[in-house]
């Protein structure tokens, strides 16, 4: 079952970050590890991380280079000790989220 | 059009700059060779996308690296301040040893007092609706409005208001004594550097402006927690000019000089609510309504 991109919605910035802590990816990878990490469940429009990753990248969380591969160029991009450190309160934040929703919907 | 030509079209109407522009094309291109049927989404709602995200954190990041460079220089004022009454007897007025004060310092000394103080009340409002607003992903078109031009006043009055150094230095230059003088030019230059260097960004966060909509907000949000219930911006503004005459004049008193102390606060007072007045509406302290 695919998610619809409204409930994604304060949590794409931790999704990124989780996907790029692993290694450093360019924009494509980053869309491609999020469908394959959720099981093809994150089917968003791919546009709309692109966007997400240049202000996560603005509010130095996200840092990246130009590397080249196949003769073409690509944004590289990895996460910061900064976005690190986001991530871990992301997934402490989710934690609280998801528990308290469990608990009163089960 | 191809797919490509027309987000750039998109960007460019946002008011994302070229190299930010031609950056995310190289992307989208590489995206599009790794899957040419890749659903990318509509270029206009994409280059909004861009607008509100980058537009936020730039008005935020615009708001806090002004304020720490007024920060810098209102620390390196008061203290060369202290350091020139102290110890040298030199006051806003002149010097307590009859050194005759030139005419030409005091319109710069009249300039810089009421600079000082716009710079810290825009310096300090930016930080404070920045940091307000700090958990935000995208932030209102008039939030981002409201940040640029606090941080651009606090900036252009933070820059005016350190001309005060250099004037004291070229005005008194036996009583100022040399090691002054040069820390004087030296703070004085060091905030200048500080602030330029803060400019583009200022600049920058003035051109690319988040386009979501949202209700603007007033002095009495940005002060939020602070304030007690039932407070409007013109009542905070008439406690502040309270406060000034009572504190000038508490400080006239202590001089043994109460009625230079409470014309002083008078003065002070009339010239804050004059500021409100003409910048409460410019700088976001109160709303058309």
């Amino acid at each position: 079952m695919s998610m619809r991109p409204e409930e994604l919605k304060g949590h794409l910035d931790g999704l990124i970050l989780a996907v790029v802590a692993l290694e450093p990816l360019h924009g494509y990878a980053v869309i491609e590890q999020l469908k394959a990490r959720s099981g093809g469940a994150l089917a968003l429009p791919e546009g709309t991380v692109y966007p997400a990753l240049h202000r996560l990248e603005a509010d130095g969380l996200l840092e990246s280079a130009w590397s080249t591969a196949s003769g073409r160029r690509r944004r590289v991009y990895r996460i910061t000790r900064r976005g690190e450190k986001e991530l871990g309160a992301s997934r402490k934040r989710w934690r609280v989220f998801a528990g308290t929703i469990e608990a009163v919907l089960a | 059009m191809s797919y490509l030509n027309e987000l750039e079209s998109e960007l460019s109407a946002t008011g994302i700059p070229a190299r930010r522009r031609r950056r995310i094309l190289a992307e989208f291109a590489d995206h599009l060779h790794e899957n040419p049927n890749a659903e990318l989404g509509a270029p206009r709602e994409l280059a909004r996308q861009f607008a509100d995200e980058l537009g936020t954190s730039l008005a935020r990041k615009a708001a806090f690296r002004a304020f720490g460079a007024l920060a810098f220089a209102g620390v390196g004022l008061v203290a060369m301040f202290l350091a020139v009454g102290r110890w040298r007897g030199v006051t806003l007025y002149g010097t307590h040893r009859h050194v005759a004060t030139p005419t030409w310092t005091l319109p710069i000394m009249l300039i810089t007092a009421l600079a000082a103080q716009v710079a810290l009340v825009a310096g300090t409002l930016a930080l404070l609706r920045a940091w307000r607003l700090r958990h935000e992903r995208v932030i209102s078109h008039s939030d981002a409005v409201v940040l640029a031009r606090r941080s651009a006043v606090g900036l252009l009055c933070g820059a005016v208001t350190m001309a005060a150094l250099p004037a004291i230095a070229l005005a008194f230059p036996h009583t100022t004594g040399h090691t002054w003088t040069i820390f004087a030019w030296v703070v004085a230059a060091v905030a200048a550097i500080l602030m330029a260097c803060v400019a583009p960004t200022v600049l920058e966060s003035a051109r690319l402006r988040p386009a979501s909509s949202g209700e603007p907000a007033d002095l009495t949000a940005d002060l939020g927690p602070w304030l007690p219930s039932g407070m409007t911006p013109t009542r905070c503004a008439l406690l502040l000019t309270a406060a000034i005459v009572v504190v000038l004049g508490l400080q006239g008193v202590i001089a043994s000089d109460p009625y230079d102390g409470i014309a002083r606060g008078l003065l002070d007072a009339a010239a804050c609510m004059t500021g409100f007045i003409v910048l409460g509406r410019y700088l976001g302290l109160r709303t058309a309504s």
